[in-house]
């Protein structure tokens, strides 16, 4: 089955991941920044940029999974991986499935090389 | 204003008489080479800036129309040169040095391509005609983060961006954990909306429990004794102490659990919590006493070794 394709507008690029400075302790008077470790459908497909139809689309074709099976909740996570895949999708004019595999790969590469740093103490960097 | 001028062949290494289907091909193996998603992380940002010259060339070269105003500025034109853009030329919102700053360190193409095309284009033509504002960059950050933390959740202060900001952990979150926070990314441009900030939780490893998971486990050291006698032996665990009742016959390695001391589980830890396990290591003394010595030769001649290991060692 193929996945829908040309969907959306061209994702942004998301600025070069930091690792944050060791965090203080918080004056207890100061709202904390609301954190969401979940979304919605409906705020998954607004926060990519695409419908909520086209969302269902992609959940059909196994491109991106609820929490649960026919579930409407989504791990954050999801909107990072779902953009990069809209990104390649758009970019490289790949296959939406496609595209999916790539991030997959990717990030299973990614947790190779995080753990290879870690392993070697940190001393390693990948090369481009 | 001049602009400065680009030279899109150049970007894409293709000569000016390259046909529709060598300027794709360009235009598809410089992206394989350099999206800025195919990149380690910390060579996002370099890949992004060069990626956007690489699109902007793609986007005038591949349309008919686009490339041939742009060829209509004559060959002696090189990369860089200052462009002085006649007057009335492009259609869109004009923008200011500082504005075109900002756009350029965001998305979006150059001002010398505003000037030729007007609109603020977007990559593909994706955005609408005549819209000045645009949304902030995503930023992606990690979030080192203790057992602790995941144990109790609560609340921890970040500073990204030069700017301070209160992060609430989740019960229930893990390792690769990802948490956005809406509106905290970078600013948008002429009150285009902030970008979002993700977190992403990263475990720092603790000296006394491993997460498995849901699970959490520790090591628990025993004399020999302890493991053949059996014991009962006090264990710190994220709770406070427990006595742990060590069965006679305990061998390296086992796993004696105590259930819902591990992790919160589930969305806001509503689903219990993981177990805790203590992982037995038996330890033998290095520099035993006369008595122990002693005793450990009484055990040695009354002992009856299995027959697959030497009696005598």
């Amino acid at each position: 089955m193929r996945a829908p394709s040309r969907l959306l507008p061209n994702p942004q690029v998301p600025e070069a991941s930091q690792t944050l400075q060791a965090p203080q302790a918080s004056k207890p008077s100061e709202a904390a920044a609301r954190a969401e470790s979940y979304l919605s459908g409906a705020d998954l497909a607004r926060v990519v940029g695409i419908t909520a139809a086209a969302l269902d689309g992609l959940v059909r074709v196994g491109v991106v999974e609820a929490t649960m099976p026919g579930g409407d909740e989504f791990f954050a996570a999801t909107a990072i991986r779902l953009k990069r895949i809209l990104r390649l999708h758009h970019d490289l004019e790949l296959d939406l499935f496609g595209a999916a595999v790539v991030v997959d790969v990717l990030e299973r590469l990614e947790r190779v090389e995080a753990e290879l740093i870690r392993l070697r103490g940190g001393r390693e960097t990948r090369e481009g | 204003m001049a602009v400065k001028f680009r030279d899109y062949y150049e970007v894409l290494g293709v000569p000016r008489t390259a046909t529709p289907d060598e300027i794709k091909k360009a235009y598809r193996k410089l992206a394989r080479q350099q999206h800025p998603d195919l990149k380690p992380a910390g060579e996002r940002a370099q890949a992004a800036e060069r990626f956007k010259e690489i699109n902007e060339a793609y986007e005038v070269l591949k349309d008919p129309e686009k490339r041939s105003k742009y060829d209509a500025l004559g060959a002696n034109w090189k990369g860089g040169m200052d462009y002085e853009p006649p007057p009335g030329s492009g259609s869109g919102p004009r923008w200011s040095t500082g504005e075109s700053a900002q756009w350029e360190d965001m998305e979006g193409f150059s001002d010398f391509f505003a000037s030729l095309f007007g609109t603020q284009p977007g990559a593909r033509g994706s955005r609408r005609a005549g819209r000045t504002s645009f949304p902030g960059s995503d930023v992606e950050a990690e979030l080192p983060v203790t057992v602790e933390d995941l144990l109790r959740g609560g609340r921890r202060r970040i500073t990204i961006n030069d700017r301070s900001l209160d992060v609430e952990i989740p019960l229930g979150a893990r390792d690769g954990t990802v948490l956005r926070l809406a509106g905290q990314g970078g600013q948008g441009v002429g009150g285009g909306p902030s970008g979002d900030l993700y977190l992403r939780l990263r475990l720092v490893p603790h000296p006394r429990y491993r997460v498995q998971g849901d699970d959490l486990e520790l090591d628990l050291p025993l004399w020999p004794w302890q493991a053949v006698l059996g014991a009962s032996v006090r264990v710190e665990t994220p709770d406070g102490p427990v006595t742990l009742k060590v069965p006679p016959g305990t061998q390296s390695g086992r796993r004696l659990r105590l259930r819902a001391r591990g992790l919160p589980r589930g969305r806001e830890g509503r689903d219990g919590r993981g177990d805790l396990y203590a992982v037995i290591r038996i330890v033998v003394p290095e520099s035993p006493s006369a008595d122990e010595r002693s005793a450990y030769e009484a055990l040695q001649r009354a002992a009856s070794a299995p027959a697959d290991r030497p009696a005598q060692g």
